[in-house]
C-alpha cells in the first residue's frame, strides 16, 4: 500500500534527525501493528525488541502526545527499549478525524530526553503520518466500495435475470435451468443441480449440469447426501472441500469426482415453509461464500421455490383440466357407446391420452366363469399382449387379479416394486418395458373387473392423480353396467330372431337334407363355426350325413357314415343322447380320438348334440371349430332349441318326403320322354313340380306327330295333388295319345277324352287344352276345356289370347258340348301351352297373371323355344315358389326358309301318296324348279315304296316307321329314305331291280347304306336347272 | 284320304278297248288297277292304254304296263300306250327302256 512506503520514509527521517529508534504502529482490527521501524542502533538484540513490540494492547494507546522515561515505564514493550539503551520515548498518537489510528514512538539514549519542544515536532510528524494513512485508507474504501458495487450491480443482473426467466418458465424443468444457468457463472461454480421433491420422500433431479450422467435421477430424502441434508434440516449446508464433504456425507465417490473439489453449497426450497425440492453448486475454489454469494444463492433458492411452487400450481392446474376433459371425453363416448366393448374401448382409449400411460385395459369375468376375466378392450403398447391373452385367471397372481379378488386398487410404481410383490406381473413387464403398472377393480352387476394401466416410466401416483383413476373407473363402471342391460336385451332379441329365422327357413325345407343344410347354415353362422354336419340314424348301427355344411379347412374332414360305436363325438351326442363337447385339443384327443383322428390338428374343439324326431333320437349334429371353443351354456341352449326345430323340420319332411317321391316319381314316368319333331316346328316343353308344398299332381302335357306331319299338342291339368292325381293325369295322358288319331278334331277329341276323366279318389275335374298344329300351313286347329288359353306371340310382338274354342272342364259327363277354333300362325309364331301354376298367383287376379305372361314372353320371342321356356320359368315362378305344378309347351312356327323337310310315316303302302304330296309342297315352297322337284318326288316314291315293300318281311320289327328327309345343301337337295328294314337283294320279281335303275337315273349321286337297325338310302340333287342345249 | 288315288275309264266297242288312267300309280292301288285293266280287256283285239293324265307312276307302274303288254301279246292283242313327252309317264317308261312302246299320239 502506499502509505507503507511514507511510513518506511517517515521513520528514516525521524532517526536521522530526532530519535535514535522510532517506530509506527497502527490499529488492525482489535491490536497494534508495527507497520515502521527504523533506528540507529547495531549493537543491540533487535529481535527481542522487536519481539517486545508484538501483541501491544490497544488499550496502551493514548490520545494526547506523552513523554515517557522508558526505564519507568510500565508498558513492558516501552520498558523492553531500556534494554537497548534508550531513555526516554516520545509517544504520539496518530489520529485523523477524530479518531486514533495508532501511534508514532520516538526514542533516544540522550539525556536529559525530550522535551515539550520535541513533542510539538513529534505531533506535527503524528499529525502529517496520521493524515496520510486516513487519506489511503480512505481510498481505498472507496475502491472496496465501487467493487463492491459492481459486483452488487451484477448480481442485481442476474437476479433480473432470473425474474425474467422464471416468469417464462413453464415447468420444472425450465425453472431449473434458469436458475443453474445462472447460479453457475455467479458462483464460479462447475456443476449445479435443482430437485424436486416428489411426494414426501423423495427429491427427483430436473436438472445436473456439470455430472455427465452421474447424477442419480432421484434420491430417497433420506439418503446421506448434502443435498437431501439440506432439505432434511431446512437449512444452507457450505462445505469447504471435499475432504470435508467425505467425512460427513456417505456420497459415492464418483460423484466427489465429477463435481468442482471446492466449495459445495446446498441449499433447500421452501416456500410459506413447505420444502419443494433443492438446489446445490460445487466449485473448484475453495474459498468460502461471501456475504454477497450466499446472499445470491439463498435469493436464487427464494426464487426458484416460489417458482416452482407456481409451476405446480399450474401443472396441478393444467392436468385438473386434462382430466376434467378426459373424464368429459369418457362420459360422452360411453353415452353413444352401443357394447360393452365400445365402452371399454372409450375408456381405454381417453385414459391412455389422459395418464400418458403406455398401455390400459379392461377386462371382466364372464357371468358363467367368475374365475376368468376376459379382455373387453385394449389400448396401448400392451393391446397385442391383451389379445393374445384374452383371458385372466382371477385366481392368479398377478397385480390385476390381485385387485380383483382384494377388490382394492392396487400401485407398482417401479420395476422393483412389481418383483417384490407380483412377479408374475414383472415378467410381462419387463419382456414389454413396462415399468409402472396400476389395477382399478371394477363391479358390473356380479360380473368383477378391472381397469388396468401400465407406464413405461416408473411413477409414483400423486393422490390426485389416484382420484382421477378412480373416477376414470367408476364412469367406466357405469357405461358397462348400461352396455350390458342393452347388450342383454339386444341378445334375447337376436336369439329370438335366430329361432324365428331358422323356424321360417325350416319350413321351406321339403327334404331331410334340405332341413339338414338349413340346420347347419343357421347353427355354423351362430356360433361361427368351421364346419358341421347332420347325422342320421339310417341302417343299424351307423350314422349317414344329410348335410354337411361350412367353409372352414374342416369340411372336407366329415365323413359320409361313421359308426355308432366307437369314438366320434356324434356319434357320442347320438349313443348318449345328450350335447357332448370337447373345448381343446387335448380334451378331443383324449375323448373323441376317432373324431381327433380323422379331422387331424385342423380341429381344436367340437360340439355335438342329438337330434330328436318324433320323440326318438333320430340322429346328432356336429359342429367343428378350427380354434380352441367353449361354448356358454347360453349358447349351448339355443343350439338344443335349434336342433328341436331341426327335428321337428326333419319329421315333417319326412311325412312329405314318403308321398312327395312316390307321386313325383309317377308323374315323371307318367310324363312323355320327348317331344315331337317337325323340321317345321321347334318344340319344347317343362315340368316343374310344386316344391314347397304337397302339390305334386295332376299337371301333365304331350305332344305328338300325326302321319300327316301335323303335330299335336296338349297340356291338362287334373285338379287334386298326391298320388291319386298323378295317375289320373297318366291315364288322361294316354287316352288322348291314344284317341288323337280317331279324333276328327281338337273338340271331339275332348269330348272322347271326357269319359277317361272320371276316376277314384280325389279328382274333382280336370282341365285341357289340345290343339293340332299343320306345320307347314300354320293352321292351329283348337279347343280348351276351362284351360287358361294358348298364347301366340308373333314375330312383330303382338300377341294373341286363344280364346275360342272353349267349354267345360273334363267331368266324366258326355253330354258337354265341345266347340273348337281355327287360327292361321305366320310362320315365326310363338305358341305357348301352359297350365295355372305358371300365372296363379295367391291374392292375385288371373288377368295379372296373364299379362306378366304375356309381357315375359314378348321379351323373349325371339330366343329359341327351349330359351323362352326357361326364361318364363325363371321370371314368372320366382314369387309363386309356394305353388303349383308348372307345364309349359312352347312351340315355333318356323319360317319357311328355315325348314328341311322331314316326314314320318307308318310303313304302309297307302301312306306313300302323302309323303309324296308333303314333299311336292315343300319343294314348291321352297322354290325348286318343277324338272328337279319332278326327279325328287319320283326318287322319293320309289325309295319309300322300296322301304314299306321290302323293309319289313321279317318278322317283328322295332318301329314299322318309314323317315324321309329333305335338306338343302350347297346347292343341292339330299333327299334320305330311312327305315327300321333290312332289304333284300332283289331276286324275285324282274321289275325289282328297276326301282334301284330309276332311282340312280334321276339323282346325281346315290347310296345305300345298310345296317343291322336299318337301311338308309341318301340320293342328291343339284337344284339349278341345267340350261337346255 | 278317301278319295282313290286313280280312276279308270273305259271304253269298249267291237273288240277294241280303250283305256284311260288317271291319278296316280304306286304300290298302293298298282296291282289293283292290274287286275282291273286284265279284267277290261279280255278277249279284246286291240288295247289302247291312255297314261297321259297320270301324274305319278313309278316303276311299279311300269311293271303294270310290262305285265300288260306280256299277256296281250300271248294272245296276239295289240297294245297301244298314249304317253307322250310332255306326259309324266314318258320319263319313267324312258329311264325304264321300254322303247317297243308306242309313245302314243
Amino acid at each position: 500500500m502506499a502509505w507503507e512506503g511514507a511510513f518506511a520514509e517517515l521513520a528514516r527521517l525521524a532517526v536521522e534527525s530526532v530519535a535514535e529508534w522510532c517506530s509506527i504502529e497502527i490499529v488492525e482490527e482489535s491490536s497494534l501493528e508495527t507497520v515502521a521501524l527504523a533506528h540507529r542502533r547495531t549493537d543491540v538484540d533487535l529481535d527481542a525488541v522487536a519481539a517486545a513490540f508484538l501483541g501491544l494492547d490497544v488499550a496502551e494507546l493514548h490520545s494526547a502526545p506523552e513523554v515517557v522515561d522508558v526505564a519507568d515505564s510500565t508498558s513492558s514493550r516501552l520498558a523492553s527499549l531500556a534494554s537497548i539503551g534508550l531513555r526516554s520515548a516520545l509517544v504520539t498518537p496518530l489520529a485523523a478525524r477524530g479518531r486514533i489510528l495508532g501511534r508514532l514512538i520516538l526514542a533516544t539514549g540522550e539525556r536529559p530526553g525530550y522535551d515539550d519542544r520535541d513533542a510539538v515536532f513529534a505531533a506535527e510528524l503524528a499529525r502529517r503520518a496520521a493524515l496520510a494513512l486516513d487519506t489511503a485508507r480512505l481510498y481505498d474504501a472507496a475502491q472496496l466500495a465501487r467493487h463492491e458495487a459492481a459486483l452488487a450491480a451484477r448480481d442485481a443482473e442476474r437476479l433480473q435475470e432470473v425474474t425474467a426467466g422464471l416468469a417464462a418458465a413453464a415447468t420444472t424443468a425450465e425453472i431449473a435451468d434458469v436458475i443453474i444457468n445462472q447460479g453457475i457463472p455467479a458462483l464460479s461454480a462447475t456443476t449445479g443441480i435443482l430437485g424436486v421433491l416428489d411426494g414426501a420422500d423423495e427429491l427427483r433431479f430436473v436438472r445436473s449440469i456439470g455430472y455427465g450422467d452421474v447424477f442419480p435421477d432421484s434420491l430417497s430424502l433420506d439418503a446421506p447426501w448434502p443435498i437431501t441434508a439440506a432439505v432434511r434440516e431446512r437449512t444452507l449446508i457450505e462445505l469447504r472441500d471435499v475432504p470435508e464433504r467425505r467425512v460427513q456425507y456417505a456420497v459415492p465417490e464418483h460423484v466427489w469426482t465429477a463435481s468442482g473439489k471446492g466449495t459445495l453449497v446446498a441449499v433447500p426450497l421452501v416456500v410459506r415453509g413447505r420444502a419443494l425440492g433443492a438446489l446445490g453448486f460445487t466449485r473448484e475454489d475453495a474459498a468460502p461464500l461471501t456475504p454477497r454469494e450466499r446472499t445470491l444463492v439463498e435469493t436464487l433458492a427464494r426464487q426458484a421455490a416460489q417458482a416452482l411452487e407456481r409451476a405446480q400450481l399450474y401443472e396441478a392446474d393444467q392436468k385438473a383440466r386434462v382430466r376434467a376433459e378426459g373424464l368429459q371425453r369418457v362420459a360422452s363416448a360411453i353415452a353413444t357407446a352401443a357394447t360393452m366393448g365400445d365402452v371399454a374401448d372409450a375408456v381405454a382409449s381417453e385414459a391412455l391420452t389422459v395418464l400418458e400411460a403406455a398401455g390400459v385395459t379392461v377386462i371382466l369375468t364372464e357371468d358363467e366363469s367368475p374365475t376368468r376375466a376376459r379382455v373387453l378392450a385394449s389400448r396401448g403398447s400392451v393391446a397385442s399382449h391383451a389379445h393374445g391373452e384374452p383371458t385372466l385367471d382371477v385366481g392368479a397372481g398377478t397385480l390385476t387379479a390381485e385387485a380383483i379378488r382384494a377388490d382394492t386398487a392396487l400401485y407398482a410404481g417401479s420395476l422393483e416394486e412389481l418383483r417384490a410383490r407380483w412377479p408374475l406381473s414383472a415378467a410381462v413387464a419387463e419382456r414389454l418395458g413396462l415399468n409402472t403398472s396400476a389395477s382399478i377393480p371394477l363391479h358390473v352387476g356380479t360380473r368383477r373387473g378391472a381397469l388396468s394401466i401400465v407406464m413405461a416410466e416408473p411413477k409414483r401416483f400423486l393422490p390426485e392423480e389416484r382420484t382421477f383413476v378412480d373416477l376414470l373407473a367408476r364412469s367406466c363402471e357405469q357405461g358397462l353396467i348400461r352396455a350390458s342391460l342393452y347388450e342383454a336385451e339386444r341378445h334375447a332379441r337376436a336369439r329370438a330372431q335366430l329361432l324365428h329365422g331358422l323356424a321360417a327357413a325350416l319350413s321351406g325345407a321339403l327334404e331331410p337334407a334340405d332341413v339338414g343344410r338349413v340346420f347347419l347354415d343357421h347353427a355354423l353362422d351362430f356360433v361361427q363355426a368351421g364346419s358341421g354336419a347332420l347325422m342320421l340314424a339310417q341302417r343299424p348301427g351307423e350314422l349317414a350325413a344329410a348335410a354337411i355344411g361350412g367353409s372352414g379347412t374342416t369340411r372336407s374332414r366329415w365323413l359320409e357314415r361313421i359308426p355308432v360305436e366307437g369314438g366320434y363325438a356324434v356319434a357320442a351326442a347320438y349313443r348318449d343322447g345328450r350335447p357332448v363337447a370337447a373345448r381343446t385339443r387335448a380334451e378331443l384327443e383324449r375323448e373323441f380320438p376317432q373324431t381327433a383322428r380323422r379331422f387331424g390338428p385342423l380341429l381344436h374343439a367340437i360340439c355335438a348334440q342329438p337330434i330328436v324326431v318324433g320323440g326318438v333320437t333320430a340322429g346328432a349334429f356336429g359342429l367343428a371349430f378350427e380354434d380352441e371353443r367353449e361354448l356358454a351354456p347360453d349358447d349351448e341352449r339355443l343350439l338344443a332349441t335349434m336342433a328341436a326345430l331341426c327335428g321337428q323340420a326333419i319329421e315333417r319332411a319326412r311325412l312329405y318326403e314318403s308321398e312327395h317321391h312316390i307321386a313325383l316319381r309317377l308323374q315323371r314316368a307318367l310324363l312323355p320322354e320327348h317331344v315331337a319333331r317337325h323340321p317345321g316346328v321347334q318344340i319344347a316343353a317343362r315340368y316343374v313340380s310344386g316344391m314347397t308344398t304337397m302339390e305334386v299332381g295332376g299337371d301333365w302335357y304331350d305332344t305328338f306327330s300325326f302321319a300327316d306331319g301335323r303335330i299335336g299338342l296338349a297340356v291338362g291339368d287334373v285338379v287334386g295333388h298326391g298320388i291319386e292325381a298323378a295317375a289320373s293325369m297318366g291315364r288322361l295322358r294316354s287316352a288322348l295319345a291314344a284317341l288323337a288319331p280317331e279324333a276328327e278334331g281338337p273338340a271331339d277329341l275332348l269330348t272322347r277324352l271326357d269319359g277317361f276323366a272320371a276316376g277314384p279318389g280325389d279328382v274333382d275335374f280336370a282341365t285341357a287344352s289340345y290343339a293340332i298344329l299343320e306345320p307347314t300351313t300354320g293352321r292351329l286347329r283348337y279347343a280348351s276345356a276351362a284351360h287358361p288359353p294358348i298364347l301366340v306371340v308373333e314375330p312383330s310382338g303382338d300377341t294373341r289370347w286363344l280364346e275360342g274354342g272353349r267349354s267345360g272342364p273334363l267331368l266324366g259327363a258326355v253330354d258337354e258340348v265341345r266347340g273348337e277354333a281355327t287360327v292361321d300362325l305366320e310362320p315365326g309364331s310363338l305358341v305357348l301351352l301352359y297350365s295355372d301354376g305358371l300365372v296363379e298367383r295367391r291374392g292375385e287376379l288371373l288377368t295379372d297373371g296373364l299379362a306378366r305372361l304375356e309381357q315375359a314372353a314378348r321379351e323373349l320371342r325371339d330366343a329359341s323355344v327351349e330359351e323362352v321356356c326357361d326364361g318364363l320359368l325363371e321370371s314368372l315362378r320366382v314369387d309363386s315358389e309356394l305353388g303349383d305344378d308348372i307345364v309349359l309347351v312352347g312351340i315355333r312356327l318356323l319360317p319357311l326358309t328355315a325348314r328341311g323337310f322331314r316326314h314320318v310315316f307308318p310303313a304302309r303302302p297307302e301312306e306313300l301318296r302323302r309323303v309324296r304330296a308333303a314333299a311336292r309342297r315343300w319343294l314348291a315352297e321352297h322354290d325348286v324348279p318343277e324338272p328337279v322337284a319332278q326327279d325328287l318326288v319320283l326318287a322319293l316314291g320309289e325309295a319309300c315304296a322300296n322301304a314299306v315293300e321290302h323293309a319289313y318281311v321279317d318278322a317283328a320289327p322295332r318301329r314299322a316307321d318309314v323317315e324321309v328327309a329333305i335338306e338343302e345343301r350347297a346347292g343341292e337337295l339330299v333327299l334320305t329314305v330311312r327305315d327300321a328294314g333290312r332289304w333284300r337283294t332283289p331276286e324275285s320279281r324282274d321289275d325289282r331291280g328297276m326301282g334301284s335303275t330309276i332311282m340312280r337315273a334321276l339323282s346325281d349321286w346315290l347310296s345305300f347304306e345298310q345296317r343291322e337297325d336299318g337301311t338308309t338310302v341318301t340320293m342328291r340333287f343339284r337344284i339349278r336347272a341345267e340350261v337346255p342345249a | 284320304m278317301n278319295e282313290p288315288l286313280a280312276t279308270l275309264h273305259v271304253e269298249r266297242e267291237d273288240g277294241v278297248a280303250a283305256v284311260t288312267v288317271r291319278g296316280e300309280i304306286d304300290l298302293s292301288n298298282a296291282d289293283e288297277l292290274e287286275r282291273r285293266i286284265d279284267e277290261v280287256t279280255e278277249g279284246m283285239r286291240s288295247v289302247t292304254v291312255d297314261l297321259r293324265a297320270v301324274s305319278y307312276m313309278d316303276s311299279r307302274g311300269v311293271r303294270l304296263v310290262h305285265q300288260l303288254s306280256r299277256r296281250l301279246a300271248t294272245t296276239g292283242t295289240q297294245l297301244k300306250v298314249l304317253a307322250p313327252d310332255s306326259s309324266f309317264a314318258a320319263g319313267v317308261l324312258r329311264l325304264t327302256g321300254l322303247p317297243e312302246l308306242e309313245p302314243g299320239e
